[in-house]
C-alpha cells in the first residue's frame, strides 16, 4: 500500500541514468517535486502503484548557468527562484524571469525546476511558451546516446524525448535586441494558466518587421506562428492578428467554445500589444 | 522500505530510519511530534505546512523526507525569538488570527520574507503571501499584520506607522 518504494539519491547523470534502467517499470526522476508529489500524494493509498524516486536536483552540472559562445545554457535542475535572480539570466533572458515570476507561489519556486517544468507532460507547463518562443534547444542524454533538439520536436516526441533519458541543459540563443510582449490568464491566483501568449521580435533594430508568436494553456500544447506582420501598429491590425491566429488554433479543435476563442483572442491580442508598445525589453 | 536519514531540525541532530514513502510534512508531524506546520491540502496549494529548509520557505508536503538528507529544517516551533514574538503579536493585534489553522505558515512565510526585505510594501507581502490560503480573516489584515510587524522589527527603515 505504498506509492514510493525506494528513493535514490543520483550524484550524476550516469548513476541517474543506472538507476533509471535498473528499476525500468518504476523509476521517475525526482526534480523539485512540485509536479509529482502532489500526484503521488493522491496515489498513496492505492495498492499496486510504486515508484522508485531519482533524485537528479543534487547532480553539480545540472545546477549551472553560464554563457557559452552566442548562447546561455541553463542546467535542468536550476530552481525558478535562482532563475529570477540569476544576473545572466535578467541580462540575456528577462523572458524567461518574467514568465516564472508567475508560476505557482514563492514556497512552489523555491523546489520548482525548469527542467521539471519542461518535462512536467503539461501543456499549461508556463516556461514551454518562452523557451519556444526564443528558439530554444534542449539538452537529453539517454544511456548510449545524447540527444539536443528544439522544442518543436520536443512536442513532436511528447513523453517519448523524456522517457529513459534526461534533460540536462536548455540552450537559449542570444540575441543582441529581443523585444517581447506576454500576456496569461489564469482563473485563480496561483492558477495553472488557461492560455497564454508570446509574442517576439530577436535581433531587429529598426521597425518591427517578422513576429514570432507562440500560443498554448489547458489542453493546448504551444503552437508556433513565424512570420506574422503589423503594418504601423493600428490597434485594428493587432486584433485582425489576433483573430487570425485564434481561428487557425480553433479549427478542428473539438470543445473550442466561443468563451475560450474571445478569451483567447484577448490574451494572443494583449501580447502583440504589449510588444509594439515595448522598446526592446530588458 | 526503511531508509537512513540524517538532518537537523530546530537546530538538533536527528539520525534514523524512515519510511520512504513518508512526506516531510508526515515525518515531522508523525515521527517527531512538531505540529505547528499543519496538513491542509497535501498538495502545495494552501501553504499551511511551509517550513524553512536551509532558510528557504518550502511546502513540507511536496517533499519526501528523504530528500531533506543532510539539510537543515526550521518548523514555527524552532522561531521562537523576538521577531517571531513581534509577528505573532502584530497577528493578534490587528486580528489576522482566528481558527489559527493557518497561521504557522504565514509566520513561517513571513519570516522568510523579512529576512529577505526588512520594510515589504502591500504589494510584496501579497506576492509572498499567494501560496497561502486563509479560510477565516480575509487577506487584508494578514498584509497589514506582516507590515506593522515588519516597522517594529526594523523601525529605522520602516514608514510611518498606520
Ligand atoms: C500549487 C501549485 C501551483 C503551480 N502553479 C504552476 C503554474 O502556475 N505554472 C506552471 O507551469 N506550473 C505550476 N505548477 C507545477 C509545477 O510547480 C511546475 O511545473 C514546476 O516547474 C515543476 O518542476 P519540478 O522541478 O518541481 O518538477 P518535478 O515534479 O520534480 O518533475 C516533473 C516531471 O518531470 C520529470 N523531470 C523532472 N526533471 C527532469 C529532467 N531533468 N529530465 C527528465 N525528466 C524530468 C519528472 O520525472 C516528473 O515526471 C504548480 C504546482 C503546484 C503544486
Ligand atoms: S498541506 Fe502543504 S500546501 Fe497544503
Ligand atoms: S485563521 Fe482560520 S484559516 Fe486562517
Amino acid at each position: 500500500m505504498t506509492t514510493i518504494t525506494n528513493y535514490v539519491q543520483a550524484a550524476s547523470i550516469e548513476m541517474a541514468l543506472q538507476a533509471l534502467a535498473d528499476n525500468k517499470m518504476s523509476g521517475r526522476f525526482l526534480a523539485g517535486g512540485t509536479s509529482l508529489m502532489p500526484i503521488l500524494n493522491l496515489l498513496r493509498y492505492q495498492p499496486g502503484v510504486t515508484h522508485t524516486l531519482i533524485d537528479i536536483k543534487h547532480i553539480e552540472g545540472l545546477r549551472t548557468i553560464e554563457l557559452q559562445a552566442d548562447e546561455l545554457v541553463i542546467g535542468a535542475a536550476v530552481t525558478l527562484s535562482e532563475l529570477t535572480k540569476h544576473q545572466l539570466v535578467l541580462e540575456h533572458a528577462p523572458v524567461l524571469v518574467r514568465v516564472a515570476k508567475v508560476i505557482g507561489s514563492r514556497e512552489i519556486r523555491n523546489r520548482a525546476t525548469l527542467g521539471g517544468n519542461l518535462c512536467s507532460g503539461d501543456p499549461r507547463a508556463d516556461l514551454l511558451l518562452p523557451t519556444m518562443a526564443l528558439l530554444a534547444r534542449l539538452q537529453f542524454v539517454h544511456m548510449d546516446d545524447p540527444n539536443v533538439m528544439g522544442m518543436s520536436e520536443f512536442l513532436a516526441q511528447g513523453n517519448r524525448a523524456r522517457q529513459h533519458a534526461i534533460l540536462t541543459h536548455i540552450y537559449i540563443p542570444i540575441a543582441r535586441e529581443v523585444r517581447w510582449g506576454y500576456s496569461r490568464l489564469a482563473e485563480k491566483s496561483m492558477g495553472r494558466c488557461n492560455i497564454a501568449a508570446m509574442a517576439l521580435v530577436a535581433g531587429e533594430s529598426g521597425s518591427l518587421k517578422e513576429i514570432g508568436l507562440v500560443v498554448g494553456g489547458e489542453a493546448l500544447w504551444p503552437q508556433y506562428f513565424t512570420g506574422l506582420h503589423i503594418g504601423s501598429g493600428a490597434k485594428g491590425s493587432i486584433l485582425t492578428l489576433a483573430e487570425k491566429v485564434v481561428s487557425e488554433i480553433a479549427a478542428g479543435k473539438v470543445g473550442w467554445s466561443d468563451y475560450r476563442t474571445a478569451t483567447a483572442v484577448t490574451v494572443v491580442y494583449e501580447a502583440l500589444e504589449e510588444l509594439m508598445n515595448n522598446e526592446a525589453n530588458a | 522500505m526503511r531508509q537512513m536519514l540524517k538532518v537537523t531540525v530546530n537546530g538538533y541532530p536527528w539520525e534514523g530510519l524512515v519510511k520512504s514513502d513518508q512526506s516531510l510534512l508526515d515525518f515531522l508531524r508523525d515521527e517527531l511530534g512538531l505540529t505547528g506546520a499543519k496538513k491542509g491540502c497535501d498538495g502545495g496549494e494552501c501553504g499551511a505546512c511551509v517550513v524553512l529548509l536551509d532558510g528557504r520557505a518550502v511546502n513540507s508536503c511536496l517533499i519526501p523526507v528523504l530528500d531533506v538528507n543532510n539539510c537543515e529544517v526550521r518548523t514555527i516551533e524552532g522561531l521562537q525569538d523576538e521577531q517571531t514574538n513581534q509577528l505573532q503579536d502584530a497577528f493578534v493585534s490587528v486580528g489576522a488570527v482566528q481558527c489559527g489553522f493557518c497561521t504557522p505558515g504565514m509566520i513561517v512565510a513571513a519570516r522568510a520574507l523579512l529576512a529577505e526585505v526588512h520594510n515589504p510594501g502591500e504589494e510584496e507581502i501579497r506576492e509572498a503571501m499567494v501560496g497561502h490560503l486563509c479560510r477565516c480573516t480575509g487577506y487584508t489584515r494578514i498584509a497589514a499584520a506582516i507590515k506593522l510587524a515588519a516597522s517594529r522589527i526594523n523601525p529605522e527603515t520602516a514608514g510611518p506607522e498606520r
